[in-house]
Formats: C-alpha cells, sequence, structure tokens
C-alpha cells in the first residue's frame, strides 16, 4: 500500500501528460456540451416560439353561430398573442388552400348543433387542422397547442358558464363536454394528429439508429489504423505490391460492412424495443388509436417507400463520410488507444448538427438560409427527411453534393497521408510540459 | 544502387551521404550499431521514407520516382514487424501470396514453400495470436522469402529468435539466395550472424558507411580477429 500514492500520481501524471487525452478527453467534452447545451436550448426555445405563434395563429370557420361558438372564439382571442381570422367559406379545402398562400398554419371548424349541444348537455366537437408543410418538433407542437386551447375552453366551459346557463348536463357531458378532434393537412391529405407524431417519432428513430451507428463507424475505421500501427503490420502493408488507393478503398469499405452490420443489428433491437413499449402504453388507454400505433402505417399514410429511400443516399454518404474522416484520425494516431480516443468525439459535431436541425421548420427559411444548412456537413440524413414532406429536393441535393465534395476533398487527403512519411513516424505532438 | 543518401528527421541528420552498390544474387549486410542509421537506409529503399538527397535505384526503378515499380519486386520485413493477430498462420500466408502471385497455383507454391520455411509444423492452422515471439518471426521469414523477390529487405531478421531457430532462419536465407538468386540486403549488429551468412558487409556509423567489403577480406585488413573487431578499430580510425 506504501507505494500506492507513488503508483497513482505516476498514472495520472503519465495520462495527462498523452496530450490527446488532455484534449479530447478532458478540455473537448467540457467545451462540447457547453456549446451543445447553448445550441439545442436554442433550437428548443426558437421551435416552441414558432409552435406558439403557428398554434395561435388561427382561423375559424364557424358553422353553428350559436352563443357558446361566439363564446368560444372570444376565448380564442383573448389567447396571448392570438390573432384570429374568421372566414366566411364553408368549403373546407378551399379555405385550407386559402390559409397555405397566407401565414396561418390552423383552422378551427365548430360544426353546426355546436352550442344546441351544449345548450342540451350533450358532448360536442370542435375540429382543428394544422397545416403542416414538413415535420420537425416545432409542427408537432404546435398541432398539439390547439387541442390544449380546446381544452382549457372544455374546463371553463364546465365550470363557470354552465353553471350560469343552468344546463341539465349528460354524465359523458361532465367528463368532456367539448371533444378535440385534432388533424393535420400534409401534403394534400388529413391525417389524426397522433399518426403524425408516430410518423415523427417513427422516421426519426429511421435516421437516429444510423447516427448512433456512426460514432461507431469513426472509432472503427480509426482504430483498423491504429491496430495496423501497433500490432506492427502497417509497415509490411505499406511495401507490398498494393496502391496506396486500394489499402485506402479495402480500409474504408471494411469499416463500412461492419458499420452497415451494426446498423441493421441496432436498427432490428431499436425496432422491437419501440414496438415493445408502445404496445403496452397505448392498447389499454387509447384503444381508438392503438391501431394506429407505432406501426409503418403511420409514416405510410405519409410517405411512400419510394420517398423513403431519399434517406438512403443521404445515410450512405454521411457513413462514408464520418469513416474517411475516422481513418484520417486513425492514421495520424500513433496507437489504437489515441486513435479511438480521437475518433470518439467525431459522433459530437454529427449530434451538434443533427439535433437543432430536427426541431427547424426548413421549409419556413429563405433560400440562402436553406443553402447553408445544406452545405453543414453531417446535415443531409435529416435534410432528406424534410424534404420528402416539403418535395423541396433541390435543398437535399445541394447537401449531397455538399457531401460529397467533402468526400472527394477528404478522399484526397487521405490518399496523401497514405503516401506521406506521417503515417509511418505519425505526428509529433509537442510536449510543453 | 545507394548513392549519396541523405536523410534528416527535422533537425538531426540521420544518413550523411550514404553510397553502396549490391550485385544480384548478392547477400549484403548492413552493420553497425543501434542509432547507426541501418533502418532508416532499409526503410528508403523499401519506399516508406523518401531520402532528403540522394537516389536508390532497384533493379533499374527508382524508390521515389517509382514506388509502385519497386514495391513488385522487392519483399521487406521490418525489425518489429507484427502480423494480423486474428488469422491463421496458413490464412496470412494465403493472403499475401495472392499480392505476389500471378496465378493460383502460383500462390500454392509459395505457401508451400513458406510452410517449409517457417517449420511451424500444424501450427500453421492455429491463430498467430497464440504464436511464440519466435514462431511470428519465423512466419515473417518465410512471408517474405516465399515471394521470391529481385531484392528481399531484411531488418534484423534474427531479432527475437533463439540460438537455434536463429541458425535455422541464417540458414534458410543463404540456402533461399543462392537456389533461386534472390539478392539479400540484411542488416544486423550481430556480427557473427553477418560473418556466417553475408557475401559482403558495409559498416555504418553515426549515418555515415566506414568501410566496404567481403568479410574475410575486411579482417585481414584491420588484422583483426572477427568483425566485432573490424568495427571498432574502422570506428577509432574513422575518428581519429
Amino acid at each position: 500500500m506504501s507505494h500506492l500514492t507513488d503508483l497513482i500520481k505516476k498514472e495520472v501524471k503519465d495520462l495527462l501528460r498523452e496530450p490527446h487525452i488532455l484534449i479530447f478527453a478532458i478540455l473537448l467534452p467540457a467545451v462540447m456540451y457547453i456549446v451543445m447545451g447553448v445550441v439545442i436550448t436554442g433550437a428548443m426555445e426558437s421551435a416552441l416560439e414558432q409552435a406558439t405563434t403557428t398554434g395561435t395563429k388561427v382561423a375559424v370557420i364557424n358553422f353553428d353561430k350559436g352563443i357558446f361558438s361566439i363564446l368560444f372564439i372570444k376565448f380564442l382571442e383573448q389567447m396571448p398573442q392570438s390573432n384570429v381570422t374568421i372566414l366566411n367559406t364553408t368549403n373546407i379545402h378551399a379555405a385550407l388552400k386559402f390559409l397555405e398562400g397566407q401565414n396561418i398554419r390552423t383552422l378551427i371548424i365548430i360544426p353546426k348543433d355546436f352550442s344546441n349541444n351544449i345548450s342540451s348537455g350533450t358532448p360536442t366537437y370542435i375540429r382543428s387542422i394544422s397545416i403542416i408543410k414538413e415535420l420537425s418538433l416545432s409542427s408537432i407542437m404546435g398541432a398539439n397547442i390547439i387541442s390544449g386551447v380546446i381544452q382549457a375552453f372544455s374546463k371553463t366551459l364546465l365550470t363557470t358558464i354552465v353553471k350560469e346557463f343552468n344546463i341539465q348536463m349528460k354524465p359523458e357531458f361532465i367528463i368532456q363536454p367539448i371533444k378535440s378532434i385534432s388533424d393535420v393537412y400534409i401534403r394534400n391529405k388529413f391525417i389524426p394528429s397522433e399518426i403524425l407524431s408516430n410518423a415523427f417519432g417513427m422516421i426519426f428513430s429511421i435516421v437516429f439508429v444510423p447516427l448512433i451507428v456512426i460514432g461507431y463507424v469513426a472509432s472503427i475505421s480509426a482504430t483498423s489504423m491504429g491496430i495496423e500501427k501497433e500490432e506492427k503490420t502497417l509497415e509490411v502493408l505499406l511495401t507490398l505490391p498494393v496502391n496506396r488507393i486500394e489499402i485506402l478503398i479495402s480500409k474504408l469499405t471494411g469499416s463500412f460492412i461492419i458499420s452497415l452490420l451494426a446498423s441493421v443489428s441496432a436498427g432490428i433491437g431499436f425496432w422491437f424495443y419501440i414496438t415493445k413499449i408502445m404496445s403496452v402504453k397505448t392498447k389499454p388507454l387509447i384503444s381508438e388509436i392503438a391501431e394506429s400505433s407505432i406501426t409503418s402505417r403511420g409514416l405510410f399514410e405519409i410517405v411512400s417507400l419510394n420517398e423513403l429511400t431519399l434517406i438512403i443516399p443521404a445515410l450512405l454518404l454521411t457513413i462514408l463520410l464520418v469513416a474517411v474522416i475516422g481513418f484520417i484520425a486513425g492514421a495520424l494516431s500513433q496507437n489504437v488507444r489515441s486513435a479511438q480516443s480521437i475518433a470518439g468525439f467525431i459522433w459530437i459535431p454529427l449530434f451538434l448538427v443533427i439535433f437543432p436541425l430536427a426541431y427547424l421548420e426548413l421549409a419556413s427559411l429563405d433560400l440562402t438560409s436553406k443553402m447553408i444548412i445544406a452545405i453543414i456537413p453531417f446535415s443531409s440524413p435529416i435534410i432528406a427527411i424534410k424534404v420528402m414532406f416539403s418535395n423541396e429536393y433541390y435543398v437535399l441535393m445541394a447537401s449531397l453534393l455538399a457531401t460529397v465534395a467533402y468526400l472527394v476533398i477528404l478522399l484526397f487527403l487521405a490518399t496523401k497521408l497514405l503516401s506521406s512519411e506521417r503515417l509511418l513516424l505519425g505526428i509529433k505532438w509537442r510536449r510543453k510540459f | 544502387m545507394v548513392k549519396d543518401l541523405v536523410k534528416y528527421y527535422g533537425k538531426l541528420k540521420a544518413l550523411d551521404s550514404i553510397s553502396f552498390t549490391i550485385s544480384k544474387g548478392e547477400i549484403f549486410g548492413l552493420i553497425g550499431p543501434n542509432g547507426a542509421g541501418k533502418t532508416t537506409t532499409l526503410r528508403i529503399i523499401a519506399t516508406l521514407l523518401k531520402p532528403t538527397s540522394g537516389k536508390v535505384i532497384v533493379a533499374g526503378y527508382d524508390v521515389v520516382k517509382e514506388p509502385d515499380k519497386v514495391r513488385r519486386i522487392i519483399s521487406y520485413l521490418p525489425e518489429e514487424a507484427g502480423a494480423y493477430r486474428n488469422l491463421s498462420g496458413q490464412e496470412y500466408l494465403n493472403f499475401m501470396a495472392r499480392l505476389y502471385a500471378k496465378s493460383k497455383k502460383d500462390a500454392e507454391e509459395m505457401v508451400e514453400d513458406a510452410i517449409k520455411i517457417a517449420g511451424l509444423g500444424n501450427r500453421i492452422d492455429d491463430k498467430i495470436k497464440t504464436y511464440s515471439k519466435g514462431m511470428k518471426r519465423r512466419l515473417l521469414v518465410a512471408r517474405t522469402l516465399m515471394v521470391k523477390p529481385m531484392l528481399a529487405i531484411l531488418d534484423e531478421p534474427t531479432a527475437g529468435l533463439d540460438v537455434v531457430h536463429a541458425l535455422h532462419v541464417r540458414k534458410i536465407i543463404k540456402e533461399y539466395a543462392r537456389k533461386y538468386g534472390v539478392t539479400i540486403l540484411a542488416s544486423s549488429h550481430n556480427m557473427l550472424e553477418v560473418e556466417y551468412m553475408c557475401d559482403r558487409i558495409a559498416l555504418i556509423h553515426k549515418g555515415k558507411i566506414i568501410d566496404e567489403g567481403k568479410p574475410q577480406e575486411l579482417k585481414k585488413k584491420y588484422g583483426a580477429q572477427n568483425l566485432e573487431e573490424v568495427f571498432e578499430i574502422a570506428v577509432k580510425r574513422g575518428s581519429a
């Protein structure tokens, strides 16, 4: 035990004097998590603000004209930041077409017998239709806000207004006087909003699982070079009668195949996990939507399988890009330990891009902002999801082209690195302590 | 042919204008202590490092300008070489043979030769990670020689081998060079090994070649009993 302190001191000193450990394991995480926190909080706040604005900016078609529908409209107008437009049309499709051109994303339809039903203590409903251009967290939040408003009116009605009007109430009326029927209008289709949430969950799991796997890709490709160095096989490999590009391609393909296998394995596991969780939660509670719980039905009601395949090139190119970065990190490292510690942090910039974009509604941005987002490395998979709904395929094309350009540049650098002495001698980190 | 080879690592001059020529089928030894510049010289010839200045020509090909062509006719064994630990010895040899062989038959012959050279018996089917250091070295020597290169570059070929296996490897290198006309450039700091194996040697010290010739001629020239004495006297005379 007497030597334990000396041994610990030696261990800490030795590890701290490894510059890559100091930078990548101690300093970088603090900086990266702070940046991630700021970026994601900013994105969430902006999404919430957007959702609140779109959720309270509504148009109303009133088929009722009775006292309670007028009270409901007044209730809407008293909501903070509210902006209520009354439409005189009775044609819902025409109204939706009109609203698509305006900056109003919610249409509320008050049915014909609304006031009569309430007067007789019979449950009634209000239908809301959210116009959604693409799947984003802000659009989902926006769709949910109006349901909350309807529920709030329902409670107010029950606790105060009904007392004054002295209405004889049916038992089910006491439980829920006004039911909120919430639909979304996306790609010229009406979809129950629960299905939209399911589709959102599903489609993001399709992307997030491979993105998690991308973390492994970087590690695998970096480790493969680190092992060559550590096991002293690199020197022989570089003198074999094969050219450097063949070595590079074989390394990348190997990492790519392993990562695809890992994606499939993680995908199967994740799918099983999600379906299990959702089946437990939905069946007993909300029987009417259990059938549309997290199944492919929800997703395929909005997009076709062909459109879903747009994600594939985006994901494959991103995986390849990360594999090349991992390879370069491994090639510049002296051993497996340093290769892995560098590769382990490649996923951070990846998530810094993906998370904020999941909250953002790309379709509402101007062309310049769309293009700037398109050329951000690793943005293609999330852009692929968004353009699937907004049909702005040119943004995805720009993103894919940018990814290909990054790939070409990095592959060129990797080939140069393979022909350089740096590969064998590694980077000499300057020790200043 | 190595001509006026100079190599700097930053400010450190590792090779100071060294020159030597090896004839076809010859076993040439580069002799010197650790840090003398042997490995740097071999790595430049093996196309791994680029010289700061000077020229290296292997069978008419410039190692800097035509490295791909050079790699097709050489086979290099680094001092601290490893092999892919999760492959079996047989799989490793098959993989290497396929890179050099022109046909499947060629590859099979190479592997057969290598198995004989390595002398690993049934252990050839075991994973390399289960091999001892000596077994691994024998496998690597076999891999280097089986392809019958025009030039085999062996950096400390018997490093890590016990006396018996070192003797076996030296014998095989010599036999193989004679039988197939393979030119061999070996580095070593084991003077006994060099005396037994090499037709000609160059003494390298602090990045310079201080003398060159046949072992017997050098012993005679310096009036020495063995090559160790030759080296000692040559270094003293060089620094005097």
